[in-house]
């Protein structure tokens, strides 16, 4: 990890799924360290697989991925660990682990990390707290509505404090309160220096919260 | 492995909570008896060879002292009486044992089949023994025997002794090879299970890696589940070959040949080594699940 390097650059990025067609031709673009970014487009227009790339749970087809600085390309898998712990995601499906407690899937990122859960056990609740689901922390996922998992997903996604927020429409099930109220936190970790990339499909909040935008479109990028 | 028996505390928010999910597949509940099925027949193995190493040493020491003379059945009183004569002043014999007639039949009885004609020429058993601090040498002793006539004749049991310890021999290494077929076994057995648990738990496998887990995390997490498992087979093995010892010991100790195999029921040097056996299976078979669980997740290559 370079001190100065941009969060994040695509180089020449071509992406085609092992079948059909090609969802990137040669995307190129730059996100500077501390910017809010978000990404548009229809759907199927390669948004998640953009995403997917960043956190590099998938392999381009061409061209080179940079997480600040790194090419991930040359990340030998030993320090693939490290280097998502300094990514948090928000997963259009939200990818909670159903056996687990809303509390404990949100205290899973610092878990693995060997943080004694006795130490984040009051990280955890005032996240929880933040994102309004103080009181269901001991429910299974599939006793929570839509919403409330994609905050839980929220929740796990911001609990390390991480340096690149990849966010797949992380309001996307929710209403405009709270869709408002996310934002806010979303707001708060990007002054504190937390780089954001959010895939939104509502025109509303952009106007609200203007910050620059990538347009994805026949599989290519340009800003908007 | 450091972490892998790591203290959890009453407020640890994954007390009690394993990651990954085993209960699912019907496998999961059968594994601890098909591992407690094997680890018990290791066990038993091991009991097996510790019993014939003491069956022979039984046998040895009470025979190494008894030395049986044989009088073919057709010898003339005087002839039986000048051979008792003849032992009771041997010096280094303590004591001349004439089988009686019925005696000689009732053990004859097993080889010979049920029914004993009584005029069928029986020899003459005569149990002698001997002073430990005196040696006798038994070919002077055969010499003299048949000196008095060449129907009598000496055993001092070594050929049978010999014939024992050999066959007790192949026994044993026949139940080393079995014992080292049966923890391949047992290591197959854990493999496959971690297997089919790692194919299992592949999407919560993969939302961990996301979440910046290694491969040491996840690998321990399958160790545990091993751990568990085995000490559920091993207690399940153990519980198994008490059980067996404890009927041979009612139903040997008033047997005289197996009353000293069959007590005490828990000797302790084998008692120790059933113990260090157990744990190294366990141990083997947590090993056996990190090696599967780490040649998985080197094939993730995200
Ligand atoms: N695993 C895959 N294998 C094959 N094709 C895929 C795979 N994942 C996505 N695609 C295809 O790639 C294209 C882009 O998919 P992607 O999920 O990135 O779209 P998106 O912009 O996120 O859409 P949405 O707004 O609906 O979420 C789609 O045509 C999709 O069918
Ligand atoms: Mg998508």
């Amino acid at each position: 990890m370079r001190d100065n390097a941009p969060a994040l650059e695509f180089r020449d990025v071509s992406m085609r799924y092992d079948e059909g067609r090609a969802v990137m031709h040669q995307v190129n673009f730059t996100l500077e360290r501390g910017t809010f970014t978000y990404i548009r487009g229809r759907s199927g227009a390669g948004k998640s697989t953009l995403l997917k790339l960043a956190y590099h749970g998938l392999e381009p087809t061409a061209g080179h991925i940079l997480v600040f600085g790194e090419d991930l390309r040359r990340l030998p898998r030993a320090r693939l660990p490290q280097f998502r712990r300094n990514i948090g995601v928000v997963y259009q499906d939200f990818r909670l682990l159903g056996h687990l407690t809303a509390l404990q899937n949100v205290a899973m990122p610092l878990h693995v990390a060997g943080v004694k859960s006795t130490q984040l056990r009051a990280d955890v609740k005032e996240l929880l707290d933040w994102v309004g689901l103080s009181d269901k922390a001991s429910q299974l996922p599939v006793t929570l509505s839509g919403g409330e998992k994609q905050r839980l997903a929220i929740a796990r996604a911001v609990i390390t404090k991480p340096k690149l927020l990849l966010a797949d429409e992380p309001t996307g099930n929710v209403d405009d309160k709270m869709a408002m109220k996310l934002m806010y936190l979303f707001e708060e970790l990007h002054k504190m220096g937390t780089t954001i990339l959010m895939v939104t499909h509502n025109d509303g909040l952009v106007e609200r919260f203007p910050h620059p935008q990538l347009m994805l479109e026949d599989g290519y990028v340009h800003a908007v | 492995m450091s972490t892998l028996f790591k203290r959890r505390d009453a407020d640890d928010i994954f007390r009690n909570t394993p990651i990954f999910l085993d209960e699912e597949h019907l496998l999961a509940r059968f594994v601890p008896w098909i591992t407690g099925v094997l680890i018990f027949v290791v066990l038993l193995v091991l009991f097996g060879m510790m019993l014939s190493y003491r069956l022979v040493t039984t046998w040895h020491s009470t025979m190494e002292y008894t030395w049986t003379v044989q009088i073919d059945g057709t010898l003339t009183p005087d002839k039986n009486d000048a051979v008792l004569k003849m032992l009771r002043e041997t010096g280094g014999i303590t004591s001349v044992n004439p089988l009686d007639k019925d005696t000689s039949l009732a053990l004859l009885k097993p080889w010979l089949g049920g029914d004993l004609s009584k005029d069928l020429p029986i020899p003459m058993l005569i149990d002698i023994r001997l002073d430990k601090t005196q040696p006798l040498d038994p070919e002077t002793l055969s010499k003299r025997l048949s000196a008095i006539d060449p129907h009598v004749t000496l055993d001092t049991h070594e050929q049978w002794l010999g014939d024992v310890s050999a066959l007790m021999k192949n026994f044993r290494v026949l139940m080393i090879a079995l014992g080292l077929l049966l923890i391949l076994g047992l290591v197959l057995a854990i493999t496959l299970v971690t297997r089919m648990n790692f194919a299992l738990n592949q999407t919560i496998i993969a939302t961990l890696h996301m979440t910046g887990a290694t491969d040491r995390f996840i690998a321990e997490e399958f160790e545990r589940s091993t751990l568990w498992l085995t000490v559920k087979g091993t207690s399940i093995g153990l519980i198994l070959l008490i059980s067996v010892k404890v009927s041979l010991y009612f139903f040997g100790r008033h047997e005289p040949m197996l009353a000293g195999l069959v007590t005490p029921i828990f000797p302790f040097f084998e008692t120790v080594c059933v113990i260090a056996l157990s744990g190294a299976l366990i141990g083997l078979s947590v090993w056996a699940s990190r090696q599967t669980a780490l040649r998985r997740l080197a094939k993730i290559v995200t």
